[in-house]
């Protein structure tokens, strides 16, 4: 899957989690930036993207993620 | 850092300083202000010692001790001129300083009564539920206090941190009550006669202040936290002290016991005050002095005592009386 | 020493004036010389301890960095958080647990001085470590300052390693912005403590001693002061631990955020006690979250329960404690699994979203005034004596208020004091957050130094000694 790909079926996870379809994510987007992202919505979201994309990451992985560009980068890095 | 950072941090923080100074100051002068005006509020250490001053050249008879000796004799009622230097949980190192400083000043001293109770033996002043008391000496007397860690703190000179801020304002005296000298705290009316005996005690009849369970509890306190082994061989110390210096200006020294409600004298354990009474023949081999036992008067009935260790005024007065023959006795023999 | 103390003032100036007149080069140093002499006048076998808690943190943390093998840097790691964990479990329930038993010397084990705030932030150091966040730190005087920053060690705020090194490298750089700051920090700490939570400790110290003995809006009252109380000694002890390291130029993380107006319990959680329950989040939630995701919602729920018990017990070794920590579990549990439906509802009924707002915060509110009783309880009967009372003292006590008269009176509140200590509540709430700070700078110096004038005397005013009025009758 290619960067472009791999945001947009990411959006499509976010959209789901957080339930706004009218939902962006940028590179920089942190979990600052959404208002119901908490920590227990985190894992959900973890949980959602390893299920969509089919990977599995570990607690050092999602300690590592800063923003989504991290999170892009690390579901690229699984996938390959 | 270069040359020009070290420069406008050194000038940075030069600024800061100043204007913390100039914060600091109103506050510092504000205090010295309430310091000296506190610093003229009479107390009753510094009342107590003007008093004596005054009638230094007359007084013939000291009486020292505790609260009860403050309490319970009446100056008035002993032959000749007579001056209770006696204060509230006054231990036997202040009865020595003070006497140590008052006996070159007293001329015609010809008596000393110094009070041993069920605890004095054993009693110190940083000790107790009182220990700014210690404070109070220091600044109207130059005492300090016993231990050396007590003598690093404010207190020693400062008024306004011995009264606590919250007491200060409180005070709010007027300015021309001030200027006549008079006590003028709000809830402390004059309560020493001029001979220095406290006779304003507030009036209770309440006979449940004798009983038993009022002497346990008196004698619970005394026993757990007033009373200490380790104080015995230093007020020794100070009590030989005391008579050394009597003896050698040829001053008669009276040691008394002060009377006690019977309850009391019921709980007293009587292993402690044998150890008292053993001290007091060994003082009255070693130096001469007399000693007289008031621990149970007969005469004195339930509205004489305040509580079950200390007189009301009449029963001071009823006591004094009673002291005073028993002296004259004394120096008729 | 204890933070009020005189020896500690004297402590601080003499080490503020060290401070600033060394070479910037050497300003670590002295924090770290600091920091040891005044934990040594805690007691020397804590200082020992926590030395070598030091070492092993230092030596651990680049071991496991160098170490490539998967496995080997998980059993070290696992080797070192096991260690420091038993050790605070130890010193903190050893005593506890034995008198469980009976068995031993009970007296030999006291926790020493803040073991739960270094052990924590090492054990943080060692896992960002092994998750690769940070680097191992190779100077052993800038992780021992980690260990045992002396404004922070009594009673917190539990910095991030990395937030504390990034702040030791500018602090050559800091003006004297900071450090006045750190001095209104202080002032406005020190009146939330003495000026306000303890006074409130009588009249709280009173309700929690005989609870059967209050009616129903007593105890209530008792309860809305015990979290009043809680809320300003403790947000009063964070400001000052902040405020003295703003002095040396370290900023730490804040540890409360308004925390009763938060509109639900996890948006509470998310406001109070922040530099411990962020902690708990990183260190404890997520790994545990991680590991029993597959379990779905049973998975969720169990973590989020032994997140919210391990705030209860890490207060210490009491059943109070646990049922604190229980309760809030419970509440976390009820509130997780019904927002979604909450969520769904309001969107459906937009125009009640206002009323949301106002409800939420009370009932928020009232749940955590609740379980705070536990907090502040002196065993679990008398937590649930106080509870009972709650709901059913009206019938044995009636709804009256003038039992608790006296120690309101004794509070001294003329109306002026009232005044003047509310608009220096509200101030002093505004000092925490940064945006209202700069706000604050705004007003014109006269007032502010009025405002810190008024502070001080209040200060002063309420500040107990163990002195009764001299003319007091024995």
């Amino acid at each position: 899957m290619t960067r472009a790909e791999i945001h947009e079926t990411l959006t499509g996870v976010f959209r789901d989690v957080f339930d706004n379809p009218s939902l962006n994510i940028s590179d920089t987007t942190t979990a600052k930036d959404i208002e119901e992202w908490d920590s227990i919505v985190h894992v959900t979201l973890i949980v959602a993207v390893e299920k969509k994309f089919g990977v599995s990451f570990t607690t050092r992985d999602v300690r590592r993620l800063e923003n989504v560009g991290d999170f892009i980068q690390l579901i690229s890095s699984r996938l390959n | 850092m270069l040359n020009s950072e070290v420069l406008a941090d050194k000038r940075s923080m030069t600024r800061l300083s100043l204007r913390l100074a100039a914060f600091l100051l109103p506050l510092l002068l504000t205090w010295a202000v309430v310091e000296w005006w506190t610093a003229r509020i009479p107390t009753t250490y510094s009342t107590k010692r003007e008093r004596l001053n005054a009638m230094s050249d007359r007084i013939d008879t000291l009486i020292l001790g505790s609260s009860s000796a403050y309490f319970g004799i009446a100056p008035k009622e002993l032959s000749g001129t007579a001056y209770n230097l006696a204060d509230v949980s006054q231990t036997l190192y202040y009865d020595d300083q003070l006497l140590t400083r008052v006996l070159p000043r007293l001329p015609r001293l010809r008596r000393v009564i110094i009070p041993i109770n069920y605890i004095s033996i054993f009693f110190e002043l940083n000790d107790s539920f009182e220990p700014w008391r210690q404070y109070f000496y220091e600044q109207a007397w130059s005492i300090p206090p016993m231990r050396f860690q007590d003598r690093i703190d404010i207190r020693l000179w400062s008024r306004v941190a011995l009264f606590t801020p919250a007491t200060v304002v409180g005070m709010r005296p007027s300015l021309r009550s001030l200027a006549r000298g008079a006590l003028i705290l709000p809830n402390a009316p004059v309560v020493m006669d001029d001979r220095g005996w406290f006779n304003k005690v507030p009036a209770d009849n309440n006979p449940a202040r004798l009983n038993e369970a009022a002497a346990a509890n008196r004698l619970a306190q005394h026993h757990a936290k007033e009373m200490n082994a380790a104080y015995e061989q230093p007020n020794l110390a100070y009590l030989n002290h005391m008579l050394s210096l009597l003896d050698k200006r040829h001053i008669q020294c009276v040691l008394i016991t002060l009377p006690v409600w019977k309850t009391y004298r019921q709980g007293m354990r009587a292993d402690l005050w044998s150890r008292t009474q053993n001290h007091i023949q060994d003082l009255e081999k070693t130096w001469g002095v007399r000693y007289l036992s008031f621990l149970d008067v007969p005469q004195l009935e339930e509205a004489d005592f305040l509580d079950v260790d200390h007189l009301d005024p009449r029963g001071a007065i009823r006591f004094t009386k009673i002291l005073n023959q028993a002296l004259q006795d004394l120096d008729a023999r | 020493m204890s933070f009020f103390s005189p020896p500690f003032a004297v402590f601080l100036t003499l080490g503020l004036l060290a401070y600033y007149q060394a070479p910037a080069s050497w300003r670590p140093r002295i924090l770290l010389g600091l920091s040891l002499v005044f934990y040594v006048s805690w007691g020397l076998t804590g200082a020992l301890l926590l030395s070598a808690v030091a070492v092993l943190v230092f030596v651990a943390a680049i071991l496991i960095e160098k170490c490539q093998p998967e496995q080997a840097k998980l059993r070290l790691t696992a080797l070192a958080v096991t260690l420091l964990s038993v050790l605070l479990a130890a010193l903190k329930f050893g005593s506890a647990i034995m008198g469980l038993f009976r068995a031993g010397s009970i007296a030999a084990l006291v926790a020493p001085l803040g073991l739960s705030y270094y052990i924590f932030r090492t054990i943080g150091y060692i896992l960002d470590v092994y998750w690769e966040k940070i680097p191992a730190q190779r100077n052993f005087v800038s992780l021992a300052l980690y260990v045992s920053f002396f404004p922070q060690i009594v009673s917190g705020p539990i910095q991030r390693a990395d937030d504390f090194w990034r702040q030791l490298d500018g602090l050559r750089h800091r003006g004297s912005g900071e450090f006045v700051e750190g001095l209104r920090r202080i002032l406005f700490g020190l009146f939330k403590k003495i000026v306000i939570a303890d006074q409130l400790a009588d009249l709280v110290a009173a309700v929690h001693a005989n609870p059967s003995k209050f009616s129903s809006p007593e105890l209530l009252l008792g309860a809305y002061c015990y979290s009043f109380q809680l809320y300003m000694d403790f947000s009063g002890l964070t400001d000052i631990a902040i405020g003295i390291g703003l002095l040396f130029g370290i900023r730490g993380p804040e540890n409360f955020d308004r925390p009763f107006l938060a509109a639900n319990i996890q948006d509470f959680w998310r406001r109070w006690h922040m530099s411990l329950t962020t902690w708990l989040t990183d260190y404890l939630f997520l790994p545990l979250r991680m590991s029993l995701r597959s379990l779905g919602t049973a998975g969720l729920l169990a973590a989020i329960f032994i997140n919210m018990v391990a705030i209860g017990m890490w207060h210490g070794p009491a059943w109070t404690y646990l049922e604190f920590g229980a309760l809030n579990g419970v509440y976390m549990m009820v509130s997780v699994l019904t927002l979604k439906k909450r969520d769904a509802f309001f969107k459906r009924h937009p125009g009640l979203i206002p009323a949301r707002r106002v409800a939420g915060t009370l009932v928020t509110f009232h749940l955590v005034v609740l379980a705070q009783v536990f907090f502040r309880a002196d065993s679990s009967r008398l937590a649930l004596a106080y509870v009972r009372g709650l709901f059913t003292g009206f019938i044995h006590q009636g709804t009256g208020f003038w039992r608790l008269h006296n120690y309101w009176s004794q509070l001294g509140l003329s109306s002026f004091r009232l005044a003047l200590i509310l608009i220096v509540v509200v101030a002093t709430d505004a000092v925490s957050r940064r945006h209202l700070e700069r706000r604050m700078l705004g007003v014109p110096t006269a007032f502010r130094w009025g405002l810190y004038y008024a502070v001080i005397a209040l200060v002063l005013f309420y500040y107990k000694t163990s002195m009764t009025f001299i003319y007091a009758q024995f």
